[in-house]
């Protein structure tokens, strides 16, 4: 199926959910919940704490969807409510957040280059990353994965963290400093 | 071809200052936080060491961008919290809406200003008759 059918699909299935179609929007939840767990994992760090994240961010998206007007994408508006469910439950839940990086590293990844000696520097680069990662403060590590993975704005991000825009640029130079130290003999 | 660039007084910090400059704002460069330095871009330029840390810089925000490309693999399946019928109805037991979270709100408004209003009839009533006396 092509990119703009599946948006295609996407956008009616918003439309149905937007006019009170349950059905259609288990059908958007069913597609979006594996990256909005992801999403979830990689900012509260705990898989458990994840999973509560992902279904409420499902029940708040399914409450608010009348009000889904269609500035974003679907995607990037049920990213918005995850990050701030993982904000709220993650205060909630009031522990150290630490990456399972055993578990992490042992998940399979699949490589489109086809070369099996750069898929491996790949895999390599990635399980550092990840190490890095999670070895960050819980505020820093955050922005990383919000600017760096998931391409978001200063401002989105701001918003989302209730902070400044100079904040969000300071904590994630700070970020990348520590990353760059931390990767020095890796990389 | 890149352009020359205009010389400036920090063209004469010796050269390990300058690396040591241009390796720290190149992540500020890429964080936004900071506008790289003329005089350290022409250095970054002309240096090797320097290209190099930009090349292990990209190579790190290359892998964090294919981070994006991964999912974790889901314990279960999230959407069956949909289904709970708490999600759905009501506490007065109808049917749930997108929307409907609102409705307390709008009854709680209505019924404040319905409040006021009588408060403000009471109120006008009592000066009339004051008035009248």
């Amino acid at each position: 199926m092509s990119g703009r059918r599946v948006e295609a699909d996407i956008g009616e299935l918003v439309e149905r959910s937007r006019q009170g179609d349950r059905a259609a929007f288990g059908e958007l939840a069913r597609i979006h919940q594996h990256e909005v767990y992801t999403l979830a994992v990689r900012l509260v760090g705990d898989r458990t704490l994840a999973a509560d994240v992902t279904q409420e961010a499902l029940v708040r998206a399914w409450r608010a969807i009348g009000r889904f007007r269609g500035d974003s994408s679907f995607s990037t508006w049920i990213y918005r409510i995850t990050a701030n469910v993982a904000w709220t439950l993650k205060g909630r839940a009031a522990r150290q957040a630490t990456y399972d990086l055993d578990q992490m590293i042992r998940q399979p990844h699949a490589d489109a280059s086809g070369n099996p000696e750069v898929a491996g520097e790949r895999a390599e680069l990635r399980a550092n990353l990840k190490g890095a990662l999670s070895r960050l403060p819980h505020h820093q590590r955050a922005i990383v994965i919000l600017k760096d993975v998931y391409g978001w704005s200063h401002r989105e991000i701001a918003d989302s963290m209730s902070i400044s825009v100079t904040a969000s640029k300071v904590r994630l130079h700070r970020a990348h400093l520590r990353l760059r130290d931390m990767l020095r003999e890796v990389v | 071809m890149s352009q020359p660039l205009a010389r400036t007084a920090t063209d004469r910090l010796p050269r390990g200052a300058a690396c040591g400059m241009t390796r720290l704002v190149l992540y500020g460069v890429e964080s936004g936080a900071i506008t790289i330095p003329q005089s350290l871009e022409r250095h970054r330029r002309a240096c090797l060491l320097c290209q190099a840390a930009t090349v292990r810089q990209r190579h790190v925000m290359r892998g964090l961008a294919s981070l994006r490309q991964e999912v974790e693999p889901l314990p279960y399946d999230m959407t069956s919290v949909l289904d709970q019928p708490t999600i759905h109805v009501a506490d007065d037991g109808s049917a749930r809406t997108p929307g409907a979270r609102r409705r307390p709100l709008v009854a709680a408004v209505a019924s404040a200003a319905s409040v006021a209003a009588i408060g403000l009839v009471v109120v006008a009533g009592r000066r009339l008759r004051s008035q009248a006396s």
